[in-house]
């Protein structure tokens, strides 16, 4: 080992054995070697003479970089030199035994010369290398590795290429063409003949390369009567590998983008279909080859694929010619019609074979052939009438989806986890998870192409349905995964189904879901079908309603109460179970009214649940799962809310009818309330959860307070199905019973006030009840917003506070008077003290976009939540202003102390003249229209007026920037804008246009040729008009061409005439 | 199977793994979640090539993936293609925010498999977390080409870190059974993934892997 070779070493060396400072010198060596225009001469020394693959790697990588940089530029005896060293290197290929890396890497040198003499000064290339094959095996393993290179470093139009590159390809393979494809070609079919037998692994790499070259040459070449039976005599070789290659080559013959017609001629030509037709009874592939056999379900999947598409493409040109109203002469009118059907008769005929590999029990087939079976059937909608083959097909796919779509058997499941020696439980768990996730969404893809059958043939689809649901019913020995598969078929009828069909009486889908309710479902309290019989159950639960139906309510309510329902031992059947059971009572809570005595049994049924949900709440919001394991079925899992609490919406709904007895319907809703209401209680601090300990522990309150959240949020729930006016005028003891929850949840933001999930939960209650209880709160609110409205609190805290000020408003309007005539200023107040006069009330320090540019190092991205949470309040603060004044409730605010009233003022006026968002400067623009409405003309008023919202607002608002005058949100700002200065206008008169004219328009270095335009608007024109001229104005101002309509471009057009930019 | 100084304990099998893919596409920060291989990296400063070695824990026992992090070179400067000798696995990687970083994921592919014929590899698209992703479930048609595994990872939030691996695991190992049975011990996440938007990017996937493959000179991620 020499210095050279040293250093090549240590370069490569990553185990940190070599000391960093010799690693660094021997790379700085190195470097200059490869800076040096004579490198190559060390590099074609020392290649053959090292026996470091590490040195020859180095050498071809460096003389790879040297031809690629230098090589036009070398002399050419160099040029000469090098390619001679290569050739002869080839040559000597076989007693080299170089590993694979490196006769790949002097693959590409050859082919980074090719590229720059090719075919200019070494046209003789390809016949050199075709020359050389005889030598052997060697030979020809580097021919493959050449002809490789060539189509990824020159042709391939997979690899991301420069413009340039793209068309160096294009003018190789027109070179080719011309010289010597042909011959290629025939090597490749006396290589493939001479090897196939003696040197499997060398044939799978020639047609390796016929793979990469069909696409673009002659189909001939390969398609012919040496090349083809050649191939299939190849096929019956007990390679696998080799098969496969085969297999490869075929299909892309196959996929060659051609004319229909000759594609057609082509596939038959190839005899291919009868081979194919056989794969139906004898698979070409054993289980275990599954790489194999999925290129055989390709294979047929490009062939089944093409004779659909030539049919198709037949079938287009005949029907668009007739579109435009040409004749079909009648010869072409007779060759469209043969063509389209051989080529339903070759899919035919190939169908049994496809449908065998639909249901492939190997791993990866299946899914292979399904988007063909789609495209088929897609098809067939368009067909004007279906022929009896193509109706076998069809029912043959139905047959075939239903049972590829059924879950894997349980033994097969189990066998799995026999093989788990260690007991590894919770891994092979997770696991058969996985395995379900893909299972189902594999379904969906086979559902779709059911559902479209469905449509294209409904009767025999509902035989078909009604055919495997005979098959369960009643059986007590069906299997699960085919009682499973029946009720998922039948769920998937009812999807688009027409109303008549779904009537249970006469519709054949109303009556088979009739069927499935009315009598025993065997293995139920599976898991997997009990979530299926449920959502079938309330998919059809209007056949409940049907006369036959009422007689099935009790097994079906049964079904979602008991044991494969809301009991049912998964967790994930049993949330599912909740949520679908809330929607069925909402179908059928009519039904149920005149029931007493079964509406009285879900209840009972329904106790321990509601018991058991109320107190066990879910400890976090969905974040403790890992995350690959996303189960569809399970929305509770990762929401945020709990969807078992939809059971208490489902009571709410069965409770709140008339029809139920008074009395009753009182003892009922307070069983339901005292034990969360004591829930509640005994859970805040002092309550008896409390008492124990004296000082509860931190995790202690976490759960205490979770358990007066899952409280709040039943009551909701259960007021959610309660009518308003039977609360609170037909039945008000009932709304007594919710007035006394409302008072104990009042101590929740006294006691707690710093738990902000609680604080959340406990507004959205308030929000509910406003509701059913209507004007009988009012003398609740003042203490609860007093409670809510405490000094320090937050962005967030003052924006749910709002939010509940405006729905409040606008429920209450004028009766709300008093109450915010104390509450207001109240919140005003503790606004202002989170949006200081300082604050940047454009919100452009705000927005993402800005931020980046502005943004302060280090102190900016603490407080950025912070800061957003205070632009959120700013827009909430301006909703309200709005719903006061739209609601006549704006003299509250006038009335309102001055420096207070003049700050929310100033907060209006910089908003509507400043803030990043259009929508929002409108709500301001709408509140000042209001307020100026109601505005008396005095001396002062008429100041502001004209300096602040008109000056400000309306005009240097527009046009100091910040706006885009193409955005729609701004088309609707400039209108209310319009209106407002027509409405100042109307105040103001004359003296408000002066005044824009001599003081504000000037100072935009506006045209005077402007102000008398302004003028001529405000004063005569429309809102619209005055819209668009403002439009115009601001688009030119920006420098936009203007778009406008024809009554105001001509305006328009004299004022850019007058000055080309008037505004600077 | 250890490299040479390159020593794996005692009887536990290692693997070298090259992580190749476009700059910026989060290959350093995706290797550096494992813990173990953050505190004992071998760092090469001069070279640009980090080696970690990565334990996983399965029911066959203990394996170690060499992990060759080729992050930062340059176009003409250190080892390049060189890097992959003796590779046995590999991770190319894009970053689903970026489009051209799938349209060089060919390249990259093309000019591994010049060095390593016929070693598994598994196409990760990351930044799954990231709202605005670029490079849809349904573009990604690659992978189907070549025969590779493609997993969807967000290397900040940990999701489907161990994906990855495992198919390498179960490939080289030659068991489709093996499972790993410790929790890696992963640094905690940085963002959380928002997992009905990813759950409906899966579904996505499972429908794409059905469709069929675009024409070659479709251009897909336009």
């Amino acid at each position: 080992m020499d210095d050279f070779e040293k250093a090549v070493l240590f370069s490569f060396d990553q185990t940190g054995a070599v000391d960093l400072g010799l690693k660094a010198r021997a790379q700085s060596y190195l470097d200059d070697i490869k800076r040096n225009p004579e490198s190559w001469r060390l590099c074609v020394a020392r290649f053959p003479s090292s026996g470091y693959v590490e040195v020859k790697f180095w050498c071809l990588q460096t003389l790879q970089e040297s031809v690629k940089g230098r090589y036009t530029s070398q002399p050419p005896e160099a040029r000469l030199q090098i390619k001679q060293t290569l050739m002869d290197w080839l040559q000597q290929m076989s007693s080299a035994d170089l590993p694979p890396f490196l006769r790949n890497k002097l693959a590409q040198i050859i082919v980074s010369i090719v590229q720059v003499e090719y075919p200019g000064e070494w046209s003789s290339f390809f016949h050199d290398l075709l020359g050389m094959l005889s030598e052997g095996p060697a030979l020809v393993d580097m021919f493959c590795r050449i002809m490789t290179a060539v189509d990824e470093d020159v042709i391939s139009l997979e690899i991301n290429r420069p413009q340039e590159e793209v068309k160096q390809s294009m003018q190789l393979k027109d070179a080719m063409r011309e010289t010597c494809i042909k011959d290629v070609a025939n090597a490749w079919t006396g290589l493939v003949a001479a090897y196939h037998s003696v040197n499997p692994d060398l044939t799978v790499s020639v047609l390796a390369v016929v793979e990469r070259y069909v696409s673009w040459i002659d189909i001939g070449l390969v398609a012919n009567d040496k090349f083809m039976p050649l191939l299939f005599s190849v096929m019956g070789t007990s390679s696998e590998q080799l098969r496969g290659a085969v297999v490869d080559v075929v299909t892309e013959v196959v996929s060659k983008r051609m004319e229909p017609v000759p594609k057609l001629a082509l596939i038959q030509g190839l005899g291919i279909i009868p081979t194919c037709c056989q794969w139906a009874s004898s698979p070409p592939y054993q289980e275990d080859q599954s790489e194999l056999g999925q290129k055989f379900a390709r294979l047929l999947a490009a062939l089944a694929t093409e004779l659909l598409e030539s049919w198709k493409k037949v079938d287009n040109q005949v029907t668009s010619l007739q579109a435009v109203g040409l004749a079909v002469n009648a010869e072409a009118a007779k060759e469209a019609t043969t063509a389209c059907e051989a080529a339903q008769r070759l899919l035919d005929d190939l169908f049994p074979a496809i449908l065998a590999t639909l249901r492939s029990p190997v791993e990866g087939v299946s899914v292979i052939i399904s988007p063909f079976l789609l495209a088929y059937v897609n098809k067939l909608k368009r067909t004007s009438s279906l022929t009896q083959p193509m109706m076998r097909n069809l029912e043959a796919t139905m047959e075939g989806l239903a049972s590829c779509a059924s879950f894997p058997s349980e033994a097969a499941l189990l066998g799995d986890s026999d093989q788990d020696e260690d007991g590894a439980g919770g891994s092979a768990a997770i696991l058969d998870e996985d395995d379900e996730v893909a299972h189902l969404s594999r379904r969906t893809e086979l559902f779709t192409v059911f559902r479209n059958i469905v449509k294209l043939i409904p009767e025999r689809a509902y035989s078909f349905v009604e055919a495997q649901l005979q098959g369960i019913v009643g059986q007590s020995s069906a299997a699960y995964h085919d009682v499973e598969v029946a009720i998922s078929l039948l769920y998937q009828l009812g999807e688009g189904a027409p109303e008549d069909a779904l009537k249970a009486d006469t519709g054949a889908v109303g009556r088979l879901a009739l069927g499935l309710m009315q009598v025993d479902i065997p293995c139920t309290s599976h898991r997997l079908v009990a979530i299926s019989l449920m959502e079938a159950y309330m998919r059809y639960a209007r056949v409940l309603q049907s006369e036959a139906g009422q007689a099935c309510l009790p097994r079906v309510l049964g079904i979602f109460l008991g044991s494969c329902g809301i009991g049912h031992p998964d967790e994930g059947v049993s949330t599912r179970a909740c949520y679908l059971f809330s929607r069925l009572v909402k179908q059928v809570r009519g039904n149920l009214a005149a029931r007493p005595g079964l509406v009285h049994s879900i209840l009972t049924s329904l106790q321990p649940h509601l018991a058991n949900i109320a107190t066990d709440p879910p400890a976090g919001t969905g974040a403790q799962k890992t995350p690959s394991a996303v189960r569809p079925h399970h929305a509770g899992e990762t929401s945020a809310t709990d969807d078992r609490l939809y059971t208490f919406e489902a009571v709410g709904q069965l409770l709140g009818q008339e029809e139920i007895d008074g009395e009753e319907q009182l003892a009922y809703l307070s069983a339901l309330l005292q034990p969360l209401l004591s829930q509640i209680d005994s859970n805040l601090p002092g309550g008896g959860a409390m008492l124990n300990g004296g000082t509860a522990s931190g995790g202690a309150q976490d759960r205490s307070a979770l358990l007066v959240m899952q409280a709040l949020e039943a009551i909701t729930r259960i007021s959610k199905g309660l009518p308003s006016a039977l609360v609170t005028r037909t039945r008000p003891k009932l709304g007594a019973l919710l007035m006394e929850a409302t008072e104990k949840a009042q101590r929740v933001p006294r006691l707690l006030p710093s738990n902000k999930p609680l604080r959340a939960r406990y507004i959205s209650f308030l929000h509910r009840m406003v509701e059913v209880l209507g004007s009988s709160m009012m003398g609740y609110f003042p203490p609860a917003l007093e409670a809510l409205m405490q000094p320090g609190a937050d962005g967030q805290d003052m924006c749910e506070v709002i939010i509940l000020l405006n729905q409040l408003m606008i429920r209450f309007k004028d009766a709300l008077q008093p109450l915010l005539l104390k509450a207001l200023p109240v919140c005003l107040k503790l606004v202002h003290a989170l949006l200081p006069s300082e604050w940047d009330w454009s919100g452009r320090s705000f927005t993402p976009a800005a931020t980046t540019g502005t943004k302060l190092a280090g102190a900016a991205s603490a407080s950025t939540e912070d800061s957003r949470e205070r632009s959120e309040l700013q827009r909430t603060y301006y909703v309200l202003l709005h719903t006061l004044s739209y609601n006549g409730l704006s003299s509250i605010l006038v009335q309102t102390q001055p420096p207070l009233l003049d700050t929310a003022l100033e907060a209006l006026v910089r908003g509507a003249a400043s803030h990043v968002e259009p929508a929002t400067r409108r709500t301001c623009v709408q509140v000042l229209r209001q307020l100026v409405t109601n505005m008396e003309v005095s001396t002062g008023s008429r100041q502001y007026m004209q300096q602040r919202v008109a000056g400000d607002v309306c005009i240097k608002g527009l046009f100091q920037g910040g706006l885009d005058a193409r955005d729609a949100s701004t088309a609707t700002l400039l209108l209310d804008v319009a209106q407002l200065l027509k409405l100042l206008y109307e105040k103001c008169g004359d003296e408000l246009l002066t005044y824009l004219g001599r003081d504000v328009l000037p100072s935009l270095g506006a045209a005077p040729a402007l102000q008398e335009q302004l003028a001529q608007h405000v004063r005569s024109s429309d809102a619209k008009q005055l819209k668009t001229w403002l439009r115009d104005i601001m688009q030119q101002a920006s420098g936009l061409p203007v778009r406008s309509s024809a009554a105001s471009r001509q305006k328009a057009m004299t004022a850019s005439s007058a000055n080309g930019a008037m505004l600077s | 199977m250890a490299l040479p100084g390159q020593s794996a304990p005692d009887g536990v099998p290692s693997f070298k793994l090259v992580l190749v893919g476009d700059g910026g596409t989060g290959k350093t920060t995706f290797v550096k979640r494992h813990l173990t291989g953050e505190f004992e990296k071998k760092y090469e400063p001069t070279i640009g090539v980090e080696v970690h070695p990565l334990d996983f824990t399965t029911n066959r026992g203990k394996l170690r993936f060499y992990c060759w992090d080729t992050a930062g070179q340059e176009k003409f400067g250190g080892l390049r293609d060189g890097y992959y000798i003796h590779g046995q696995c590999a991770i190319i990687m894009f970053d689903v925010t970026s489009r051209l970083t799938y349209k060089n994921v060919p390249t990259w592919h093309r000019d591994l498999c010049r060095v390593c014929e016929n070693i598994p590899i598994v196409l990760c698209g990351n930044k799954v977390d990231v709202k605005n992703r670029q490079v849809k479930p349904k573009q990604v048609t690659f992978h189907r080409k070549k025969n590779l595994q493609y997993n969807e990872i967000s290397a900040k939030s940990n999701y489907n870190y161990e994906k990855p691996f495992l198919y390498l695991a179960r490939r080289l190992v030659g068991d489709q059974n093996l499972h790993f049975v410790e929790q890696v011990a992963l640094a905690p996440p940085e963002v959380q993934i928002d997992l009905q938007q990813q759950a409906a990017y899966e579904n996505q996937l499972k429908e794409a892997a059905a469709a069929p493959l675009p024409d070659e000179d479709d251009d897909i991620a336009e």
